[in-house]
């Protein structure tokens, strides 16, 4: 009995396979031989690649970013926090230059003075001259907008340094800065007093605060970086910068490009340098010895390499 | 009665029963051969009647293409937020519409694009820029050819305008639209599927349509000869 049935599973089971065979083969054959695709694999998944087009400049290029004492619409205002900013969009790299405000300018007088008297264009003159640039794009704030700005990003995310002059202590009364050292977030009231506050810097003063406003400028794009925002995100970005500021040479489709290449800038590939200065006439600070070894190594890609 | 039969009888009758049960076995196992045999012929059979020879099925080619305005938002220098208007979001997502048929489509019918086509849908420096590697991450070219019915599926595209206020009123510079397009076609190896993820930046252009002048792209393909072609490409810092 049992090698009956040992004999009938014998030919059940390879019986079984071949008529299964046989409906797979009249499917098969009915619905399309699946012919699979030399080198090709069938269910896999094969990750294309992204892209990313922004139709911002591919050369490198300057800028200036300016903040003016305005309390005003109004009015220009002096152009005291001075940046001229080089972007290499090839290498994803940027660098800036602070220029103190009482740097004596090419034609004569203190640079922030040119603001209040011929607007950014009278400034982008200057700069150029100074530095053997061409600027091709300006932007400027007031303290209003500034704070504004601030506020409506959401704060920016800061690394306050401590202050290795003086007493050693973030409190000054003229601009209400009043920080502890290390990580923390800045509204527009707290961010507009850090880059103003330079009488906590007994020694280096206006030098020490523009380098204060540089490193607030790489915070603020370190912050907006980590909120990812696309190309979505920045139009709103965009609608809010545009909101506060006035511009040179800078359309509305323009400032949303240039942001949007600026947030693809990792913050450690951002160079910040205080051009060098030393006593001119009356109070005035005169282009110091170096710079024009500094200005050359910016000139020529917009990169510092040397410095 | 064969109990009661002599041993040796007995033995006989087994013998004879165990016989009888292996011819039995033996047809059963004959009629299903047979079975399948035949199973196998009339698929054969149905191959050839049907048509599926060299040129394989046939699949009536069509498309299906669904896309949608989601919810819109304006963002207007100088003024609290609003929304797209129709007037605005029509010509957008006409682009858009243009778009997937002139990029994803055509190329899947015939293998590649057509240039004047892709000339109404991306202004010239996105044009430009189609010309090197991000090509295949925007372009459904080089993929099998579809056969039959190609389905483009997507939720509804939420688009965001950017617009400033001048002497001549509100100006609409830039639109960004938010995708996530599913493709599938059945081409004569298989169904090919693509998944394309990310954002359109749309510019009105002269002549009063929208045209793609930025994106954000990540696209994905599986199915049967989906590896060709492939390129890796990325502007993006970090990547």
């Amino acid at each position: 009995m049992r090698r009956h049935a040992a004999l009938r599973l014998l030919f059940t089971i390879p019986l079984t396979g071949l008529i299964i065979a046989g409906i797979l083969s009249a499917g098969w054959l009915v619905l399309g031989s699946p012919t699979v695709a030399r080198g090709a694999n069938w269910f896999s998944v094969t990750k294309v690649g992204d892209s990313e087009f922004i139709g911002a400049p591919d050369q490198p290029f300057f800028a200036l970013v300016l903040g003016n004492d305005s309390r005003s619409l109004e009015d220009t205002g002096l152009g005291d926090a001075i940046h001229v900013v080089g972007v290499n969009p090839t290498t994803k790299q940027a660098s800036i230059l602070n220029v103190p405000r009482d740097t004596e300018a090419p034609g004569g007088g203190k640079i922030n003075a040119f603001h209040s008297n011929g607007g950014l264009s009278a400034t982008v003159e200057q700069l150029n001259r100074m530095m053997g640039i061409e600027i091709q794009y300006a932007i400027t704030t007031n303290f209003t907008g500034f704070m504004a700005m601030v506020d409506k990003i959401g704060g920016i995310d800061i690394d306050v340094p401590p202050v290795t002059e003086g007493d050693g202590q973030w409190n000054d009364d003229n601009t209400g800065a009043f920080f502890q050292p290390g990580p923390q977030k800045f509204n527009g009231t707290q961010a507009l007093a850090f880059a103003r506050n330079r009488y906590d810097f007994e020694v280096t003063g206006d030098l020490s605060r523009t380098a204060n406003q540089a490193r607030l400028i790489i915070a603020a794009l370190a912050t907006l970086r980590a909120q990812n925002p696309g190309d979505t995100g920045t139009l709103k970005l965009t609608a809010t910068l545009a909101s506060h500021v006035t511009t040179q040479n800078l359309s509305l489709t323009e400032m949303y490009r240039l942001g949007r290449l600026g947030l693809t800038i990792d913050p450690a590939n951002v160079k910040s340098v205080t051009i060098p200065v030393g006593s001119g006439s009356g109070s005035n600070l005169s282009v110091g010895a170096g710079a024009s070894e500094l200005f050359s190594d910016f000139a020529d890609d917009a990169i510092l390499q040397n410095h | 009665m064969a109990d009661n039969a002599p041993p040796t009888t007995r033995a006989a009758t087994r013998a004879g029963r165990n016989k009888s049960s292996r011819a039995k076995s033996g047809s059963r196992g004959r009629v299903l051969l047979i079975g399948g045999v035949i199973v196998v012929v009339i698929g054969v059979g149905a191959y050839f009647v049907l048509g599926a020879g060299k040129d394989g099925p046939t699949y009536t080619a069509s498309e299906s293409v669904t896309l949608t305005v989601g919810p819109t938002a304006m963002n207007t220098v100088g003024f609290p937020g609003g929304m797209v208007s129709v007037a605005i979001s029509a010509p957008v997502m006409a682009t858009l519409n243009a778009y997937v048929q002139s990029a994803i489509v055509d190329p899947l019918r015939k293998g590649k694009s057509n240039n004047d086509s892709l000339g109404k849908v991306f202004d010239l420096a996105a044009l430009g820029r189609l010309s090197g590697a991000d090509r295949a991450v925007v372009l459904d070219e080089g993929l099998p050819k579809a056969i039959g019915k190609i389905t483009v599926t997507a939720p509804p595209v939420p688009l965001t305008g950017l617009a400033s206020i001048g002497e001549g009123g509100a100006s609409v510079v830039l639109i960004s639209a938010d995708v996530q397009l599913a493709v599938q076609a059945q081409s004569a190896n298989g169904v090919v599927g693509v998944t394309r993820n990310g954002s359109f930046v749309l510019a009105p252009a002269a002549d009063g349509t929208w045209k793609i002048t930025g994106w954000t792209l990540s696209t994905e393909r599986r199915g049967p000869g989906t590896a060709a072609g492939v390129t890796t490409t990325s502007g993006k810092a970090g990547k």
